[in-house]
């Protein structure tokens, strides 16, 4: 922060109200600070009211030199606040003090209470006589000092509540988006599990190479290398068998959605036909099947097929 | 004369912030929770077909009664009438072959929920293990391909609509 040699008191209340009541004033600031010090005293340094309460004084100070300045911050302070009870509390305070006239139930008893000369003195006997030049600085914007000093509270207050706000907007979006996402997810590799069940399951024995190399682009490396396991096998007894399989898929649902993670629940029909070394005629078999494809998404948003389950568990427990 | 301004300024500047934050943050609070709602519903059907299943496969001649009975709680709509009427026929059969049979569910899916969360279309993949008391035979296992239409029936779901798939 940057301060302008003119509002300086106003601002050194207010920072050093706000932080660092034991802050190094300046001869001027002394004669103020140390009348402040000792209105405030039976407040204790620890009351957390008490650093707002002392931001004021320097900046009404301002507006009003000759008189005395506290019953004017209060008053001002507690109009502003809205907070008449923290004028009276101030005003009882103010009644303990020597040369308080015990008045001072409300903020505005405040001024003839404080007005005393006894009271004035702590300020007005400031042994540096710099504070004339300095209330002639600050004076012709004695508002806007005033105004920013409650409104240094209420900036504070406003950005903490700007910061708790943004944290929390953050992450109920990301929470949201989650979620979206998932659905979306969910939605796309259901699609994208349907459209690739033939690819992935059917075969015919005159291009076999090329089915399992088709099936082999929709599989991450994780299924690749079960494919490559597989065409070691199926391929000669499928050439063998003069095997074709067919798929159609009977129903299609989504289990799970996790981020990127999709699991599909699939209802297939198989038909494969054969025939058999040594058979006339081909052998047609149809079978109701049910798969699990697990998807995931790969960087360029394209869906894969990374695990493939027939979902054939153990045989329930029997009794 | 610069600072207070500055300051005015920027105590605006934070309150349209925050104001349009406390906006945002409502805006998508409301959001969010449609999608949990939606989440959670999702896998309330999920979870009710699958119960469901497990029910429409365990039958035990011991507990027939209560089995049946959980078919019951378990269903609504035409399914539930369905399988009132084919209870008693059921019990019977149960009890004559001394019938024990254990499913379990492998999978259930989503097909699709509709828009208000009152209804979901459901894939459920079960397997039966039947055995008959006294019976030489070996326990039997069967498979079963379900689609379900459950429904939201206040705050449970239950399954309207229960069809094998061919």
């Amino acid at each position: 922060m940057t301060r302008g040699d003119d509002d300086v008191r106003g601002d050194e209340w207010g920072i050093g109200g706000a932080g660092e009541p034991g802050g190094t004033p300046s001869g001027e600031r002394a004669g103020r600070s140390g009348g402040g010090r000792a209105r405030r005293r039976p407040y204790g340094d620890d009351e957390p009211r008490e650093p707002r309460l002392r931001a004021v004084p320097g900046e009404d100070a301002g507006e009003d030199p000759d008189a005395a300045h506290t019953p004017h911050r209060r008053r001002s302070w507690a109009r502003q606040k809205g907070y008449p009870g923290r004028a009276g509390q101030l005003g009882a305070h103010a009644a303990g003090e020597p040369y308080g006239d015990g008045d001072d139930g409300d903020g505005d008893d405040g001024e003839d209470a404080f007005a005393g000369p006894g009271f004035r003195e702590p300020v007005l006997t400031a042994p540096d006589p710099a504070p004339a030049p300095a209330y002639e600085d600050v004076e012709p914007e004695h508002e806007a000092p005033r105004r920013g000093g409650g409104g240094l509270l209420l900036t504070a207050l406003l950005a903490v509540a700007v910061v708790v706000l943004a944290v929390a907007t953050t992450l109920s979006y990301l929470e949201l988006r989650t979620l979206r996402r998932s659905e979306a997810d969910g939605a796309a590799a259901l699609t994208a599990a349907r459209s690739y069940a033939a690819d992935m399951l059917a075969y015919d024995h005159r291009h076999i190479e090329a089915d399992l190399a088709r099936a082999r682009g929709h599989a991450t490396a994780r299924l690749d290398g079960y494919y490559r396991q597989l065409a070691a096998t199926l391929i000669p007894q499928a050439k063998r068998e003069q095997a074709v399989q067919q798929v159609t898929v009977a129903g299609a649902a989504v289990e799970s959605a996790t981020a990127e993670r999709v699991r599909v629940l699939m209802l297939i029909n198989r038909t494969t036909s054969k025939l058999p070394p040594g058979h006339r005629s081909r052998k047609s078999e149809v079978s109701q099947g049910r798969v699990r494809f697990v998807m995931v998404k790969r960087g360029d948003g394209a869906w894969l097929v990374d695990e493939l389950s027939t979902l054939l568990g153990n045989p329930p427990a029997r009794t | 004369m610069e600072r207070p301004r500055r300051r005015l300024v920027i105590t605006l500047v934070l309150a349209v912030l925050a104001l349009v934050l406390g906006g945002g943050l409502v805006w998508i609070r409301m959001d969010l929770a449609a999608a949990r709602a939606a989440a959670e519903e999702r896998e309330a059907a999920l979870r009710a077909a699958g119960v469901h299943a497990v029910s429409l496969l365990s039958i035990d001649h011991r507990t027939v009664d209560q089995d049946l009975k959980r078919i019951l709680s378990t269903s609504t709509g035409a399914a539930r009438e369905a399988y009132a009427k084919e209870a008693p026929a059921r019990r019977k059969a149960t009890l004559d072959h001394k019938v024990t049979q254990t499913g379990v569910v492998r999978s259930a899916g989503l097909v699709a929920m509709n828009g208000d969360r009152t209804a979901a279309d459901v894939l459920v993949v079960a397997d039966a293990l039947i055995r008959w008391e006294g019976a030489k035979d070996a326990p039997e296992e069967r498979f079963y391909r379900w689609t379900m239409r459950v429904s939201k029936v206040g705050s449970a779901w239950l399954v309207e609509k229960a069809e094998q798939v061919p």
